[in-house]
């Protein structure tokens, strides 16, 4: 856990990535070096304890066979005296005794000397004893010293090494007269051997010759310490038996001798001998971290220098992302690709910001040109609107002023009629005919302009348009009573309640139900629709199953002077504009009017008005028909 | 308990005073030594001069000399080899050198005759009478010549 938080802090930039890639560099090669060397140094260390230990051996070994020499060549000397000439007598003046004596204290020998004639009857000796027979593993049938190994003393009972050398008289070499025997203590043999700290075995070689090398193991004479015998087991040392708890052996080399048969082992604990070592290891590990901190001072240095310009870049991005400013730059500190990155984003952001301004002058100029138009715009609308109003004033007051002069011209044929026969009576009434359409036209062409100049809206108020629908048709057929029976009303019982001016909404209702009373041929059902919408509006439809008009010409119906067949215009009447002012009413109360074909033929004109709740200011108006409930 | 008689015999001797002894020289040999007795002086004389070191028979003489300054090696040197010490020192000297060995010496009459007894062709010298016919089967040694 704590590893790969730490690989996750090491790796979490590019610096300390390169950190940490410099530092796992530096340990491992730190480290494969250290352990390389501190394992050749121990080898070579363990190897050169077996050496020093083999000559510790050989050293020891040699102190033995020197003492054990110096001994036989004592003995053989004292062998050789004049005086053990008296072993033949017997030694009646104890001169053998005497020199025995003599010899040990002057020698200062561990053992003792004893002396025994030809017969082995005990003559002479240095110290105590028991026997008065030469003991049989002492006695020497040779001419030679002889070499007796460890064993117990026959005198002393006590673990001894002892030399047999023969007597002969100095008279006669050959003759026999008796046997010399020298005693050593084992403790003085231990002693020479055990002087040092290290282990040290003494072996008696096997029956080949061969020590521990390849044969079983030899006879142990003596150990220090003694448990050491039981710990290496007797098992074939071999040196590189080394690492844990083992051992590095050295072996005295095998000699001549009288003691040819010994070999000094000695051993040091592998452990030990490297002990030193570990002191080295561990300053070694020392020196590995000191070394670390110049190296990560250094790495750091080294990565945050190479870093550094993309450092800078990401700074640069980040605050040009930041702040949408594209005149930041990265400093171009180096040649290297890091420095032709640097140049090339420092290209892209020039480029960028080149492109940007030409975007904003643009925007700024179109932003200046669409003011322009708008204002122009504004001015052909007034312009456009002034023209409009003059024009709608011009209609007015041509309207006004034709009305006048056509009650003037009325009245002067009316006085023109009294005074005429009856032939001219005829033409009188025609003119007086077209004088009252010319003064329908421009009453109503007034209305129009009335209502396209209106810069107030006109006064509303809730109303109900059941009554006012029914009072109109009324009135229609009281003009036309013989299109009563083709004319029906559909209507809710309910009052269909809407804002608006009562005046105005007559006329634009009467207009519509007047064209279809007026303008079908009679038993030409006409029918009158009152309902409420699913929208909340009010509908007035007035349907007629005439002849009605050519698809083509239903969008144009609303349009001022708009015919659909100038012949049939002329012989019908009306003035064309009838539609408009209708359309133009109904717009002023924010409903539609449309119109279209009724099945199988016919027309249709739709009005809609949003509706409104009845208050108590509403205008009653007394129905003068009955109104029928829808079907 | 033979040996201890004569240890004793030869203590009684060896306390009484010369005068009241017998004077005279006993050479004797080993027991089994086959030699015509008595054998003549000169050639005992022969003998410790050491010119002649082999007995007719063939074996190897050993001569055995008491310590110098006993009376019994000087009455020897003086009646038998008719030297004088200092001079037979020099001469036995010189012939070590030359591959001789001197005579063995042995410090005491006891040790003597042990050693004569027990070493064959070995021959040395006792204080005794002659010609004490009785003290040779008991020394167990041949007596070879006697000097009055």
């Amino acid at each position: 856990m704590f590893l790969r938080r730490a690989v996750h802090l090491l790796t979490r930039s590019i610096p300390r990535r390169i950190l940490a890639a410099l530092l796992s560099i530096y340990l491992v090669t730190y480290f494969a070096t250290a352990i390389f060397v501190y394992s050749d140094v121990r080898a070579s260390i363990l190897e050169s304890d077996a050496t020093a230990l083999n000559r510790l051996a050989d050293l020891k070994y040699e102190q033995l066979a020197n003492r054990i020499g110096a001994l036989a060549t004592d003995l053989t000397a004292w062998s050789e005296l004049e005086v053990m000439n008296d072993l033949a007598s017997g030694d009646i003046d104890k001169r053998v005794t005497q020199a025995l004596e003599a010899s040990k204290r002057l020698y200062g020998l561990a053992g003792d000397i004893y002396a025994f004639d030809a017969g082995g009857r005990l003559l002479a000796m240095s110290g105590g004893g028991h026997a008065e027979r030469l003991p049989a593993q002492w006695e020497n049938g040779g001419k030679s010293l002889r070499f007796i190994d460890k064993h117990t003393d026959p005198m002393t009972q006590k673990e001894i090494v002892a030399l047999s050398v023969p007597v002969v008289g100095t008279f006669d070499q050959s003759y026999r007269i008796g046997t010399l025997v020298l005693t050593y203590p084992w403790s003085s043999v231990e002693a020479l051997l055990f002087g040092t700290a290290n282990t040290t075995i003494l072996l008696e070689k096997g029956e080949k010759g061969a020590l521990l090398e390849k044969s079983g193991p030899g006879k142990v004479l003596a150990a220090s310490p003694p448990e050491i015998v039981g710990r290496v087991g007797l098992r074939p040392i071999l040196e590189d038996e080394w690492g844990g708890s083992g051992m590095v052996a050295g072996r005295s080399v095998p000699r001549g001798g009288l003691v040819a048969k010994w070999q000094v082992l000695m051993l040091h604990d592998a452990a030990g001998a490297a002990g030193p070592l570990d002191w080295v290891a561990f300053k070694l590990a020392l020196l590995g971290a000191v070394l670390a901190i110049p190296i990560i001072l250094l790495g750091r240095w080294l990565s945050e220098r190479l870093t550094a310009p993309i450092a800078d870049l990401t700074r640069v991005v980040r605050e040009i992302a930041d702040t949408d400013k594209l005149d930041a730059r990265v400093p171009v500190t180096s040649s290297d690709e890091l420095g032709s990155l640097a140049q090339s984003f420092n290209r892209m952001t020039d480029n960028l910001e080149r492109i940007t301004q030409e975007r904003e002058q643009f925007v700024r100029e179109l932003a200046a040109l669409n003011q322009t138009l708008e204002a122009k715009i504004a001015a052909r609308t007034e312009e456009l609107e002034a023209a409009i109003k003059a024009q709608h004033r011009l209609l007015g007051d041509i309207s006004h002023e034709i009305k006048s002069p056509l009650a003037r011209l009325g009245m002067a044929l009316g006085l023109a009629a009294r005074q005429s026969d009856a032939d001219r009576l005829r033409q009188f009434e025609r003119m007086e005919r077209e004088i009252d359409n010319i003064a329908a036209l421009a009453s109503e062409l007034l209305t129009l302009a009335t209502l396209d100049a209106a810069t107030e809206p006109p006064e509303f108020m809730p109303l109900d348009l059941c009554p006012l629908v029914g009072q109109i048709v009324a009135d229609a057929l009281y003009e036309k009573p013989s299109r009563a029976p083709d004319v029906i009303v559909h209507g809710a019982g309910a009052p269909m309640a809407i804002l608006g001016n009562a005046n105005l909404l007559r006329r634009a209702i009467e207009n519509v139900v007047r064209n279809a009373i007026f303008y079908t041929s009679d038993n030409t059902e006409v029918a009158i629709l009152l309902c409420r919408t699913a929208r909340e509006t009010i509908s007035v439809e007035v349907r007629d199953c005439g002849l009605g008009v050519p698809d083509a010409a239903l969008e144009h119906l609303f349009e001022p002077f708009y015919r659909v067949d100038e012949a049939r215009a002329r012989e019908t009447g009306g003035t064309g504009i009838g539609l408009a002012i209708c359309q133009r009413i109904v717009d002023l109360h924010g409903g539609t009017v449309a119109a279209r074909r009724n099945r199988p033929s016919g027309l249709v004109v739709a009005m809609e008005f949003p509706s409104a709740s009845l208050g108590l200011g509403a205008v009653r108006l007394k129905p003068a028909i009955p109104v029928m409930p829808l079907p | 308990m033979a040996r201890l008689l004569l240890g004793i015999a030869i203590f009684a001797w060896l306390v009484v005073p010369g005068d009241a002894r017998a004077e005279g020289l006993l050479i004797i040999a080993n027991p089994n030594l086959i030699v015509a007795t008595p054998v003549p002086l000169s050639q005992i004389a022969a003998i410790y001069l050491l010119r002649v070191t082999s007995w007719p028979d063939g074996s190897h003489i050993v001569p055995v000399n008491r310590e110098a300054g006993s009376r019994a090696r000087e009455e020897f040197t003086q009646q038998v080899l008719q030297e004088d010490n200092a001079g037979l020192a020099i001469y036995w000297n010189e012939m070590h050198f030359q591959g001789k060995m001197p005579p063995v010496v042995q410090e005491s009459e006891e040790a003597m005759i042990a050693f004569i007894r027990n070493v064959p062709g070995s021959i040395g010298y006792i204080n005794g009478s002659a010609p004490r016919p009785d003290v040779a089967p008991r020394l167990d040694v041949k007596v070879i010549a006697y000097v009055p």
